[in-house]
Parts: structure tokens; sequence; C-alpha cells
């Protein structure tokens, strides 16, 4: 008898998932080859967010020199990068230019004294239930992973939807929940 | 139905490549384990979770899970059951916490029954989303139906990998056929047992 569900089988993805997984948990060791594959395909977004803290930090700095006596009144957003499966990842030749262009993004906002922290999302973590329960599966939200944030800061919400409306993430099918951050 | 197939060598493979891995932790060894088993921990992870609108975890959430606290305990695996039932008896429990309910929790008496032949009839059931039918059932009754009857447990594995007497094992396949057979059709009588 053919079982109707006989086709059921893992995503070949799921391998990888799961080696990372247990990598990041030390539970187990990379090969050699492919660690540094690994490390290529991850750069991609730790070279970003070390480029984007840099230019947050360096912001931060300049603002401060700038304007020493008055604490920023504008209020703050977050912005949340999301990935699900429309997201079209950048591919090995293009990381680099990916990683340009996201990198421009936020030097822009710097320089314009918008950007205030940012930062990429590693695919492991915890999940944190209630009664103590503590799950090493980190959960997707309905419009993907969350993979990454910026935190800016603008006039109003209409100002931070129109910077957030230039953000590259979505012309690579990426979505953004702008979200106010109460002060 | 799926045969689970038991070839002697299987229990002499897989201890090799979980000594070859726990002396080395190597991600190529792992793999290997990976592969022999995933298939089997993602088929029964999807089957159990099909259909639960309360869980947001998804089979591969269940088998990412699984390996992980497998690899963890896998030093302490003292190979009283086949790495399977191990692995199977994780992802279950996995599962049963991901639909915050008991896997198996129901205590029955009628195991005699279950000692007959599948009694459902496998042409009927072609007719019908099978899917969509073992969805319904209880969570306990279901995973020991998708255990013993699609994934081919013995009721001894079963209960070694739920942390269950046999009996109940079998208690619970005879409630959950008895649930499907309702289901197929519940005025036909489809495979009722003989009185």
């Amino acid at each position: 008898m053919s079982h109707p569900d006989s086709t059921v089988q893992p995503p070949a993805a799921l391998e990888e998932r799961v080696v990372r997984a247990l990598q990041a948990e030390g539970l187990i060791h990379s090969d050699r080859r492919k660690g540094a594959d690994m490390k290529m395909l991850h750069a991609r977004w730790a070279i970003a967010a070390g480029i984007l803290l840099v230019a947050g930090l360096f912001a931060g700095s300049y603002a401060a020199r700038s304007v020493p006596a008055e604490p920023d009144a504008r209020p703050q957003f977050a912005l949340l990068l999301y990935e699900d499966t429309g997201y079209r990842a950048a591919p090995p030749e293009g990381t680099q230019a990916r990683i340009a262009e996201y990198a421009g993004w936020a030097r822009k906002l710097a320089s314009e004294d918008r950007l205030v922290d940012a930062g990429k999302l590693s695919d492991t973590g915890a999940l944190l239930l209630a009664a103590g329960e503590v799950s090493s599966v980190v959960p997707r939200a309905e419009e993907g992973m969350l993979a990454g944030f910026f935190i800016i800061r603008a006039a109003d919400r209409g100002e931070a939807e129109r910077i957030a409306a230039e953000c590259p993430h979505l012309k690579y099918g990426g979505t953004i929940s702008l979200r106010d951050i109460e002060a | 139905m799926f045969e689970r197939s038991k070839p002697d060598g299987v229990d002499l493979e897989d201890r090799e490549l979980v000594a070859r891995f726990l002396s080395s932790r190597a991600e190529r060894a792992f793999r290997e384990l990976y592969r022999r088993h995933t298939p089997l921990i993602y088929r029964v992870s999807a089957r159990l979770l099909y259909g639960e609108a309360r869980t947001r975890m998804s089979a591969e959430d269940v088998t990412q899970e699984c390996w992980l606290r497998a690899v963890r305990g896998l030093e302490g695996f003292g190979w009283r059951s086949a790495l399977a039932t191990w692995l199977v008896g994780i992802a279950v429990r996995v599962c049963a916490e991901a639909r915050r309910a008991p896997a198996v929790v129901h205590e029955l008496d009628e195991y005699l029954e279950s000692m007959l032949p599948p009694v459902f009839d496998a042409a009927a059931l072609e007719r019908v989303d099978v899917e969509r039918l073992l969805a319904a059932l209880p969570a306990g009754y279901r995973t020991v139906v998708v255990l013993h009857d699609i994934e081919g447990f013995t009721h001894e594995e079963i209960g070694v990998a739920l942390g269950i007497s046999p009996g109940t094992a079998k208690s619970q396949l005879a409630r959950g056929r008895r649930a499907l057979r309702d289901a197929v059709d519940p005025n036909s009588g489809i495979g009722r047992t003989a009185s």
C-alpha cells in the first residue's frame, strides 16, 4: 500500500540549520572547510552589523560632541527586519555588494544623525516559556524570521515610515515592522 | 503502511556511528547520524503536529530540538533500546511540549483488542485524508497510531519511547483505531471486532 503521505521528507535546508544550531551550542565541531563556508555565509550580516554598529557609535559620539547640553528629544523607532521565504539572499558573488548597500544606507542615516543602533540577530537563541520551560528553537513570527534591527530617531511616525521605506531590505523581498519605542 | 525495516546490522551500525561521533564530536560524523535518522524523526513530528493550531513549532523546529537534546544526552544513552526508538521518544516529547499537553496520559485496559490485526480498512483509508483523520485524534492516541501502524514500532518499543508500559501502548492503539474507524464511517462498522 502506498501511504498518501509517503512523500513527507525533511527539507534539505534543515540539515544545515540543525548543524548550525549544534555548532552554536558547542555540541559539535565544525569541519574546517564547512566552517569556512558558513563563516562566509554569515559574514554578510555580521560585517554589516559591525559597520552599522561602528557607524551608530560614531553617530552617537558625534551627536554628543555637537550638542552636549541638550538630550535628543526626538522619538525613537524600531525597524524590525524580517526574512521569510520571499527574501532574496545575495548569491556568494554578490555578498560584498549587499553588505555595502546596507552599510551605505546605515551610514546615510548616521550622517543625518538618525541612527541610534543596529544589529543582526543570529538564527540561534532560546525561547523562554511560562513555568520555566526553555526551548532552543527560536520562534518564527508570521512575517518570517526576525533577522535584524535598526533603532532610529525621527521627528514623528510619518518621517520614520519614510525612512524605513528607503531601507534596501524591502527591495529584496524582506519586510520591516516599524514600532514606536515608548519614551 | 510503512514497514520499518530492522535488519540485524542496524544496531551495530548505529553503535559504530555513535562511537565515532562521541570520540570526535565532528560535524561529519554527526551528519551521518542525522541523515540516517532524521527522515523518521521528521515524519513522526509532521504527523503529530499536523493540524495543531495551538503550536508555533513546526516539524522542522521539533527535529532541530530533538537533535539538540539527543546530542546533549547521547553520552548517557545506554542502548537499552534502539537508537531510533530513543530519538523518536525525544521527538514525541518535544511535540507534546509544543502542544503544551501531555503525550500519553490515559491508562486503559482494553489492550486485548489491540492484539488483533489492524482492523480499519486500508482501501477506505485511501479514500480519505489520512492526515486529517490523524489530526482529529487525541494526542495520545495519535502518537501510538503513528508509531505502531505507520512507522512499524512494536508496543515494547513504543513503551520505551514514551515511558509507558506496553499494555498502555496497546490500549491506546485500540482506542485510536476505534476512533479512526468511526471517523472513516461511523455507520459502517468497518473492521469492528467480532464479539
